[in-house]
């Protein structure tokens, strides 16, 4: 009886190879369709030649009617065009030193807010990638205290191209002893922001 | 029984077979033939984009951004003498971090991309009163896949209906949400299907 089932069951396993066999025969083609790529482009800027960008700007010894100038290369390292914007952040303001000459117009060394008494002004020109000049954006002066916070436009940079930022900070002529060793602390962002379709 | 009888036996015998033979002859017969009878077997050919055997790269889409948008559609044309029916298989999608700019915000692998873009797979056969082969789902065209490119299935067995000598369409929408933001930034994702025209369902 053990051989019988051996054979019974070699039978079936023919028969579900045969099975098998016919419906792998059936008919068909295929095509196909492979290696279809979706890649995201890139929006990067470099400032100074840095990304990311760790600067930081010290603007010592302001006196009025002086000015003091702090320059920047923003480029579009990245494979889109982008928009450019600016903010100056202006994180606190603080007494500083406190000569005996500030004494007699700010003896606590509590009127610090020279943020009032400081002219922005900001000038930018835009090249494109083998240097050749596009345009230009210029914002005239306002205290700091105005554009604090306010995002500005700088301008349209394809990839490839660069904008040379000039910022004037211009004490105005009027400030007195009252501002002698006061300190203004900010922060600068920049923000290249990808071109929406209108 | 002597000599002579012997062969008048044979002689009897002989002469009924003769007489039954004849007869057998004689018997009513008419013979028509059928020649030339053939089997032919039929064929399963199916045509992408009118190519027969080679691979169709649909999408080679480069510098995507969030809020970008396209359509790729497949034309499918049952080439062969036999109806079949159309499934998509071996669906496989890859990504890849690809760039890291300074500015990406997920540069783990791998890519984000698939997992951030919306896809509308679908028969774009003009059912219901669409347009075939215009890359919008209208009419009552049927969805194949909806969501995420990450989540789309290994194979659809769809047992969609091509008769002989006609042609439909498979299209693909994406989509990048305008919400993205810089995980995706430089990365990049590929898609491999097969279209398979079958005898059965």
């Amino acid at each position: 009886m053990r051989s019988g089932i051996l054979i019974s069951l070699l039978v079936i396993g023919t028969v579900a190879m045969v099975a098998g066999a016919g419906t792998l025969a059936y008919f068909s083609d295929t095509e196909i369709s492979t290696g279809n790529t979706f890649t995201a482009g890139t929006i990067d800027i470099a400032v100074d030649g840095q990304n990311p960008w760790k600067e930081n700007f010290t603007l010592k010894d302001l006196k009025p009617c002086e000015t003091a100038v702090i320059e920047l290369n923003i480029t579009n390292v990245g494979t889109n065009p982008v928009d450019i914007y600016k903010y100056l952040i202006v994180t606190g303001t603080d007494g500083g030193l406190h000569p005996e000459s500030e004494l007699e117009e700010d003896p606590n060394d509590t009127i610090n807010n020279i943020d009032d008494y400081i002219w922005f002004e900001l000038y930018a020109e835009i090249y494109n990638e083998t240097g050749v000049w596009v345009a230009y954006t210029i914002y005239s002066p306002r205290n700091v205290s105005e554009i604090n916070c306010t995002k500005m436009y700088l301008g349209y940079l394809e990839p490839g191209w660069y904008m040379l930022v000039e910022q004037r900070f211009h004490m105005h002529p009027e400030v007195t002893n009252w501002a002698q060793g006061d300190v203004m602390y900010f922060d600068e962002e920049i923000i290249a922001e990808q071109i929406v379709p209108t | 029984m002597n000599a002579k009888g012997v062969l008048i036996s044979v002689m009897c015998i002989a002469l009924v077979a003769m007489i039954a033979g004849a007869g057998t002859l004689a018997y009513f017969s008419d013979t028509e033939t059928s020649t030339g009878n053939t089997f032919t077997a039929g064929t399963l050919n199916l045509k992408v984009d009118d190519q027969d055997g080679v691979n169709i790269v649909k999408f080679m889409v480069t510098d995507i951004k969030p809020g970008d948008s396209g359509v790729g559609t497949w034309k499918l044309t049952n080439a062969g003498s036999l109806d079949g029916y159309i499934d998509l298989e071996n669906i496989l999608v890859t990504d890849d971090e690809n760039l890291n700019p300074e500015s990406e915000t997920d540069t783990t692998e791998p890519g984000d991309l698939s997992a951030n873009m919306d896809v509308v797979l679908f028969w774009d056969d003009g059912a219901g009163g669409g347009t075939a082969g215009n890359g919008v789902q209208d009419g009552s065209e049927a969805i194949i896949y909806s969501g995420k490119l990450r989540n789309i299935a290994s194979s659809y067995n769809e047992s969609y209906f091509l008769a002989s000598g006609n042609t439909t369409y498979v299209s693909m929408t994406w989509s990048v949400a305008g919400t993205v933001g810089n995980d995706i930034q430089g990365d990049k994702v590929t898609l491999n299907i097969t279209f398979e025209l079958a005898q059965t369902p």
